[in-house]
């Protein structure tokens, strides 16, 4: 209840009761309460006219290290006797250090700083305004407004240094790079072997092969090495998401998707990114440390979400990626989802799944008893299941417990090549 | 200003900490006069029961209970309004709503001036106000005392008329500052 109803309504009652009663010793005891009252009154707070600066120290940020807030506000009006400052913090981060909110008197004129510290979850965060309170001298009358003070913050996913990935994509870019382009000409691994030619260099003539006839010799040809074209699919669709204690699945993948591409970015390829979830997040390939800005930056604004038209991956608008480019996803990737990526496959994506695993995610948090430990096993089955089929159409896949190091589970799984993959055309 | 400072957030729970002794100060010296003035009458069971509202008041403070200080302001003003009107001390029932009345005060400030980010403001603002307040004490309880002592013979009809204009001052007094909120 406000100060102001309890303090009138005891006048009141004092009042009616020495009046009603003739009584004046009851009026005598609202006389302190009338002094204060009439004290408060011409210290009222009046119309605020108050200016606020917000400095965010820094403003684009990799999640972890904590954020500054500082906020200066000035009174541009009269006194102001008792003023509290409240900054609207996002809900999402939280404050490490300090006070989102602040007491103070302000004189006419005076400036007044404010300083707090954010702990730097992955986001985009906006502010809008900072709410104050005026009271006067005693608080009895108070006003609240919202005085703008805007401010942005990005706060970008870690990013994990990973080796160099060995992927196949039927086709290449014109540029020299990394990637195996199945192409005969410069290069370091021996491709095959073709007639000489003017011009090849000596030392390449492959002398036991040129043995073998009478008037040819033969040159030793190498695989072309080229950039590629890479495309990023970021499942962020609300049903994948799973969270244990205050982790959460998404925030491993978000992090895993950016290592990806800091690691094809950096190796020369063209790199874009489709974030698959509440809506379609697009961002057009490119190359170089402005593309790993713009796909971090997307990263950042990830959020698991659900859509009725996006809740299948059948909407998935593969068009955006280049025909024969390799396609990375990062998803636990379902049952339901096996048709759409079988076809993605028949149309000559070369395919890699990273599969973070929310079965041992959630175990983490799961006591141990029989009927956990059974629906543990048949959800594992059923990924099993659905990684066979995967791998049998020639997709490569890599299982993920998230409290793995996703680069020792990429090599691990993607290190040694069986037999029966090179039969299907994937030789690593 | 490093927010992260112990010393300066020890500074600050101290001025906090002073501002809660005072409370309780206050609330000790509501009950203690109030529950005199019942004792000087011959009334020492009522002067318990107004001991337990000062301890349930103090209680309520410590534990953080909102509203408590609304209820403990109520409680001992309406305790001297029964007082004067049991014809007991007058001068301990004013004091007891003196002293409730700065307690009640000194309870909100001092939730607003544990917000306060400086440990050196918090105090030069807690001086400032218990100034303010001392004085506001002092005009009230002399004024009232002034009342007490001074005795004038006013007819019904001037009595109603001065109620009335007090009725209708304070009215537009409260109007004022609800339309400032």
């Amino acid at each position: 209840m406000r100060r102001i109803l309890i303090l009138g309504g005891l006048i009141y009652l004092l009042l009616l009761g020495g009046l009603a009663s003739l009584d004046r010793r009851l009026l005598v005891l609202a006389i302190p309460l009338l002094v204060y009252l009439g004290t408060a009154l011409p210290f009222g707070p009046g119309e605020l006219r108050l200016r606020a600066v917000r400095s965010l120290s820094p403003d684009r940020t990799i999640e972890g290290p904590p954020v500054s807030v500082r906020l200066s506000i000035t009174n541009e009006g009269s006194a102001l006797e008792q003023l509290l400052v409240r900054d609207l913090v996002p809900r999402r981060l939280g404050v490490e250090d300090g006070k989102p909110a602040a007491a103070i008197a302000l004189g006419p004129g005076e400036t007044f700083e404010m300083e707090y510290r954010l702990r730097s979850e992955r986001g985009t965060y906006d502010w809008e305004h900072i709410q104050v309170t005026a009271g006067d001298l005693f608080g009895l009358s108070q006003q609240t407004t919202l005085v703008p003070a805007p401010g942005h913050l990005t706060v970008l996913p870690r990013v994990v240094s990973l080796r160099r990935l060995a992927i196949r994509p039927l086709r290449t870019r014109g540029h020299a790079g990394p990637v195996p382009a199945r192409q005969g000409g410069p290069g370091t691994d021996f491709y095959g072997v073709r007639e000489y030619q003017l011009g090849d260099p000596q030392r390449w003539i492959n002398w036991r092969a040129s043995a073998r006839h009478d008037a040819a010799l033969f040159t030793n040809e190498f695989e072309q090495e080229r950039i590629a074209n890479v495309g990023l699919i970021l499942d962020a669709r609300a049903r994948n998401e799973v969270r244990a204690a205050s982790d959460s699945l998404f925030e491993h993948a978000v992090r895993a998707t950016a290592s990806l591409a800091d690691t094809f970015l950096r190796d020369g390829n063209r790199v874009g990114l489709l974030v698959f979830g509440r809506y379609v997040d697009w961002t057009f390939p490119g190359y170089g440390k402005v593309q790993r800005e713009q796909i971090l930056r997307a990263l950042a604004r990830a959020e698991p979400g659900e859509s009725q038209i996006f809740d299948s991956l059948e909407y998935l608008p593969t068009r955006l990626f280049p025909a024969g480019s390799q396609i990375v996803m990062v998803s636990p990737v379902s049952r339901d989802d096996l048709p759409v990526l079988l076809r993605l496959r028949a149309r000559g994506y070369q395919l890699l799944v990273i599969r973070p695993d929310p079965v041992a995610f959630e175990m983490q948090g799961l006591a141990s008893e029989p009927s956990v430990e059974l629906a543990a096993r048949i959800l594992r089955a059923e990924r099993g299941l659905v990684a066979r089929r995967l791998r049998q159409a020639g997709v490569q896949v890599v299982e993920w417990p998230v409290d793995r190091m996703l680069d020792q589970m990429i090599h691990a799984s993607l290190g040694r090549v069986p037999p029966w993959f090179r039969l299907v055309g994937v030789e690593s | 200003m490093r927010p992260a400072d112990p010393e300066h957030l020890a500074e600050l729970s101290s001025t906090e900490a002073t501002g809660k002794r005072l409370v309780a100060l206050c609330i000790g010296l509501a009950a203690a006069s109030l529950a005199a003035g019942y004792v000087l009458g011959g009334r020492p069971v009522e002067a318990l029961l107004i001991l337990l509202l000062g301890a349930l008041w103090l209680g309520g403070e410590w534990r953080g209970w909102s509203r408590v200080d609304a209820v403990g302001l109520v409680g001992c003003t309406g305790v001297a309004a029964a007082g004067m009107w049991l014809d007991l001390a007058p001068g301990w029932m004013l004091a007891g709503v003196v002293w409730a009345l700065s307690a009640w005060d000194l309870s909100t400030f001092t939730r607003w001036v544990a917000s306060v980010q400086t440990a050196e403001k918090a105090r030069v603002l807690l001086r400032q106000h218990l100034r303010r307040l001392l004085i506001v004490d002092v005009v009230g309880a002399l004024l009232a005392g002034a009342a007490l002592a001074i005795r004038l013979r006013l007819g019904l009809a001037l009595m109603l008329l001065l109620g009335l204009v007090l009725f209708l001052g304070v009215s537009r007094a409260i109007r004022f500052l609800r339309r400032e909120s």
